[in-house]
């Protein structure tokens, strides 16, 4: 053999393990402090919210109560006579506002409720298989009236703490499904539009350019009324996902494009194609890999503004309706003159969204920023 | 190798060596402009190139920006689809195990993807010529895979072969090639062009983006294995110098033509065309007290989608007539096996090295 | 070689540069001493990582974060310009210590591309183990980095108007007389044209015009024919020469291309990894090479003219080392055909004298105890 053996090093760096794009991106993503902090605010949302928000919240969704439009009852520690009670809240007693001429609660300072953790409540099933009774957090008291609205109740005396949670379910999973199904079609088509080019091409972008011109909410308002009134709410719920990602996938599918574009001149799919490699491989194996960090971070980016669409229409009237929740139909709700004025607490959906938009941002910035692991290449 | 002792008997006989030939190979870019993208011009990147390839042997391709040098090793196994020209190939794969000659340009899909079995393509640079997110063993063994084989233990087989044939340890199979010097990622390259047991390999600037003794190791191995294996190389590269030493025939290109075909010493010993000498004159000798009798060509290299008249040369040849800038000259064989395009080959009395 | 007394311009004394990246701290320059002469040309050789490109921009203060000068010191002995003479001398010197002047204050920023300029090849990704530590280390200043947005001759203009005190329209008499002294052709009408109008040989062209526009005492030169065709790159190598004579301006000249530099420096300096290996004349060098990486490097380029056979090159075994895990002792060594192991693989060998203007870094030429 004439060939010659070198003594040859790869450049050991610490803690070698799998050395793989992936990993590296975890690596640099894991000392971005700001974006692990917003992924970890996503992950208590999404998972209190998503996936056990029966045992999160004190109360099941539909359990109305006579105490009505109650404001959000105050946490105390020292009862009146100053002694130490542990974290406890008073009775609610009805009374009349002479002034706002309304019905009001008032603490009754007779009665003292005290609060815990893991509290026995209203049954459920938890993730829809496992019955149980235990609430994160709730009252614990003999007193069949006892109650704890930690953010107050709305018309019908259902606490507005659990109509949130709920109602994040809805809204959050509607962000990420339609995110989901935006990113499939969208890169899919960005993949084919960019790689074959001509009028292949062509068809696409002038079609997404043309969706892309219509007014979004005309169009939103005239495919949301095609839906069939009779449809049951979840099939409803999916349409409404379905339709918002559909609106917006020609601005995916552009940068797809424009990435693929790039990609398609790159010296290692030239080789494959060298080798014989079909279409469909190259498209497959080399060139959308290649798109995946990059759409990743478009599509985090992009879920919040999904959420608030689905907000915003819903609270005009045109998304979900109850008996769907979610935090647009909340708003609802909330967002009347009249309830500004006597029910204010209601307003609490508001800082949830602007929690969940927030945390996405910041980990959307982070991984855009881990998205270059290679740094300088 | 052998080939240049044998020139005089070569030329007459029938090319029973000639693994390649390539004729009147012409890839013309359209260039468009204007509001509805109407085709304005071309760009000439290769017009009408003709040369061939032995067996066993490696025929450079040389010049500067623009001359084509690279559009035409692509066009020839169709990374971009010739616009004109013969590529005329001995195919094994075609011929069942005998030797078949087929025209490249005229094959279909299918036939062309056995024939890619036989030619495989090193690339130029280090960085991009990998897939930042495949494996080693993914990336050696992907011609492989595209022609039908399974992955398993026989391919890892093959693989490590490979890599330890190029100088790479079996250890470095699940690494990525960020893991990887320039000089090593070349080295995978160069795997992967192998994996098929192909019979022409081409180079494009192989070495170009390495450094100067990673160079020398990586021009080394190319050598080894072509003895190794009886490969023929196509080697496209702007450094004279490189070429030379790796090349027994080299053709020099000059926006888009084939401006000199000849053997490495004799190109440099007995150049006939003014381009060459030019070139020859102006590659930086390592030698500081070389001589400095340096023609140096003014202006700059002829743009391809707007070529001088006549002879593309002409503007920056100091031996440039009249008729220079009418006629373009006629490729023609003016010594046995030695071809040049130019109108007074015959008279100029050139300087080599 | 006359023998003129050589008047020294940038001297480097024990340089260190050190770059903090996130998997340890890379020694990219480690000790270099070099004095670069007025009126002359230096120039330095080494490949990927050996930290030339380091050290032009230590020179300018320049080094992009996370590098810092840890030690040493770049002293530049400045003229007052008005003082010149016809010859280039004047008598009045003063000594600026240039890593003590702050980054961005005013004293450096007169010198950067007034008195000192600096002319890049066209960027290219080079391969050096800062990169492949993974860390971004971008260009902190563009120093005389052509604009896009701009006319040629306006780029050309404002860099005169800064340095020379001219009026807008002297200013465009110099920028088109500058255009016509680096060949580029018809200078009063590509005196408007746009960067990308141009071709990559006229670019580099027009960046040389730009540097010396200021008429500085030293320019530094960074790969600048590296991208560039063989023919051009002999023109524009032509371009500097008669500049230099006729401004008696000095050239730090950077490449990794043996032939160019034989051709164009007078002294050269060969780095590796971060220190100087070799320092001779250009004939020396050349033709008595002492440091077994400079013997090995001369053997393993093909020559032009030379192609014997079948011949292999005679190529450097082993790659270079990892900068997080130096060898000990001489950091060559487990590369090097002439190795002692028990002494290279212990000691560093230090800079020692092999004969006129001729030093190496090499245990072979010293005298160590056992």
């Amino acid at each position: 053999m004439a060939v010659a053996q070198q003594t040859l090093t790869v450049p050991k760096k610490k803690a070698q393990v799998s050395q793989s794009y992936w990993s590296l991106v975890w690596w640099k993503f894991r000392r971005n402090r700001v974006a692990l902090f917003g992924g970890v605010i996503l992950a208590v949302l999404y998972f209190s919210m998503g996936i056990v928000p029966e045992f999160v919240s004190p109360y099941l969704l539909e359990r109305a109560s006579n105490y009505t439009e109650a404001a959000p009852q105050q946490v105390h520690l020292f009862d009146e006579s100053g002694a130490f009670r542990g974290p406890f809240v008073y009775g609610l007693e009805r009374q009349i506002d002479t002034v706002k001429r309304t019905r009001v609660f008032v603490e009754d300072k007779a009665k003292i409720w005290p609060l815990g953790l893991f509290v026995q409540g209203d049954s459920y099933q938890l993730l829809g298989v496992i019955p149980t009774n235990i609430h994160l957090f709730g009252v614990v008291s003999d007193d069949p009236d006892a109650q704890f609205f930690i953010m107050g109740t709305d018309a019908r005396g259902r606490d507005w703490f659990t109509r949130i949670i709920y109602g994040g379910r809805l809204s959050l999973l509607i962000g990420l499904l339609g995110q989901l199904m935006l990113l499939f079609f969208g890169t899919i088509l960005g993949v084919a539009s960019g790689y074959y080019g001509g009028a292949v091409d062509q068809v696409i972008q002038r079609s997404t350019e043309f969706l892309g011109a219509i007014p979004e909410i005309p169009l939103f308002m005239a495919l949301a009324a095609a839906i069939p009134a009779f449809w049951s709410p979840i099939a409803v719920y999916f349409m409404l996902t379905l339709i918002l990602s559909f609106v917006r996938w020609g601005g995916l599918a552009r940068q797809v494009r424009g990435l693929i574009l790039s990609l398609r001149e790159r010296e290692y799919v030239l080789a494959a194609k060298s080798a014989g490699a079909s279409d469909a491989r190259i498209m497959f194996r080399h060139l959308l890999p290649g798109t995946m960090s990059h759409v990743i971070v478009i599509a985090t980016l992009a879920i919040p503004g999904m959420i608030l669409a689905e907000t915003a229409l819903s609270w005009l009237g045109l998304g979900l309706r109850p008996p769907l929740t979610s935090w647009g139909v909340l708003l609802q709700d909330a967002a009347t003159v009249r309830a500004i004025h006597t029910t204010p607490w209601e307003l609490w959906t508001v800082p949830f969204i602007l929690l969940t938009v927030l945390a996405y941002n910041m980990l959307g910035d982070g991984l855009r920023d881990a998205l270059d692991p290679y740094g300088g290449r | 190798m052998t080939a240049n002792a044998q020139a005089p008997a070569q030329a007459a006989a029938a090319p029973v060596e000639n693994l390649l030939e390539v004729r009147g190979l012409k890839k013309y870019f359209p260039i468009h402009k204007g509001l509805l993208r109407r085709v304005a011009g071309y760009v000439k990147a290769v017009d009408d190139v003709n040369f061939t390839v032995r067996v066993g042997e490696t025929l450079g391709l040389v010049g500067e920006s623009g001359c084509g040098k690279s559009t035409a090793g692509r066009s020839i196994i169709r990374l971009y689809e010739p616009t004109a020209g013969e590529v005329l190939f001995r195919s094994k794969a075609l011929g069942n195990g005998q030797e078949k000659l087929v025209n490249m340009l005229d094959l279909k899909p299918e036939e062309m993807k056995l024939v890619r079995q036989e030619i495989s393509m090193v690339f130029q640079d280090p960085i991009n010529s990998l897939n930042p997110r495949m494996t080693v063993s993914d990336i050696v063994a992907e011609p492989m895979i595209i022609h039908g084989q399974k992955e398993g233990p026989e391919t890892d087989a093959v693989i490590v072969r490979l890599l330890e044939r190029v100088g790479l340890r079996p250890d470095h199979l699940k690494r990525y090639p960020h893991e990887f010097s320039g000089g090593q990622r070349q080295r995978i390259g160069i795997a992967r062009a192998l994996s098929l047991n192909p019979r022409l390999v081409i180079c494009d600037e192989p070495v170009s983006a390495l450094d100067v003794s990673i160079q020398a190791q990586t021009l080394n191995l190319l050598q080894d294995l072509q003895q190794d294996l009886n490969l023929s190389y196509i080697f496209v590269a702007h450094d004279l110098s490189v070429v030379q030493h790796i090349s027994d025939r080299i053709a020099v290109m000059y926006v888009g033509k084939v401006a000199e075909l000849a053997p490495a010493e004799e190109l440099y010993s007995n150049p006939l065309h003014p381009y060459t000498e030019a070139l020859l004159s102006a590659v930086p000798k390592p030698d500081p007290k070389a001589e400095s009798g340096r023609i140096v060509m003014q202006g700059d290299v002829a743009d391809p989608s707007n070529p001088p008249s006549g002879c593309y040369f002409h503007p920056r040849c100091r031996y440039a007539k009249d008729l220079c800038k009418t006629k373009a000259p006629e490729y023609r064989e003016l010594k046995p096996d030695h071809f040049v395009s130019c109108h007074f080959a015959e008279e100029l009395k050139l300087e080599g090295i | 070689m006359t023998q003129q007394t050589l008047e020294p311009l940038v001297e480097v004394e024990n340089l260190r540069v050190e770059f903090d990246v996130r998997a340890g701290v890379v020694k990219a320059v480690d000790g270099l001493n070099m004095t670069i002469y007025r009126g002359r040309t230096l120039g330095v050789i080494g490949e990927s990582g050996c930290g030339k490109s380091v050290t032009a921009r230590a020179i300018l203060n320049m080094i992009p974060k996370p590098g810092k000068i840890t030690s040493g010191e770049i002293r530049y002995h400045r003229q007052a310009k008005h003082l010149r003479g016809e010859n280039g001398h004047s008598t009045k010197t003063d000594v600026v210590t240039i890593n003590e002047l702050h980054p961005d204050g005013e004293v450096i920023r007169q010198i950067r591309g007034g008195e000192i300029g600096m002319i890049f090849q066209e960027p290219m990704s080079s391969l050096t183990p800062v990169y492949t530590a993974g860390t971004h280390i971008g260009e902190a200043v563009s120093l005389h980095r052509l604009s896009a947005t701009k006319k040629v001759g306006d780029q050309i203009a404002a860099n005169v108007a800064a340095a020379r005190k001219v009026d807008r329209d002297e200013a465009r008499e110099i920028a088109i007389e500058m255009l016509r002294k680096v060949g580029i052709p018809k200078p009063t009408e590509r005196v408007d044209n746009y960067p990308h109008q141009l071709s990559g040989g006229q670019r580099q062209r027009v960046m040389i015009a730009v540097a010396l526009s200021t008429e500085p005492s030293m320019l530094i030169a960074d790969e600048p024919t590296t991208a560039l065709d063989v023919s051009i790159e002999a023109q524009i190598l032509d371009i500097m020469r008669e500049l230099q004579g006729s401004v008696n301006m000095a050239i730090m000249f950077i490449t990794h291309n043996l032939g160019v530099v034989a051709n164009m420096a007078h002294e050269i300096v060969v780095m590796y990894m971060g220190k100087a290996v070799e320092r001779a004349t250009v004939s020396d060098l050349f033709y008595n090479p002492k440091h077994p990486y400079t013997q090995s490097l001369l053997k393993s380029i093909p020559r032009l003219g030379e192609k014997k056979t079948g011949e292999r090159l005679a190529s450097i075994s082993g790659m270079v080392p990892d900068p997080f895990n130096l060898p000990t002792g001489c950091v060559f060594h487990p590369r090097c055909p002439a190795v002692m192991m028990g002494k290279c693989d212990k000691i560093a060998p230090s800079w020692t004298k092999v004969g006129e203007d001729h030093w190496v870094s090499c245990l072979l030429y010293e005298e160590v105890g056992a």
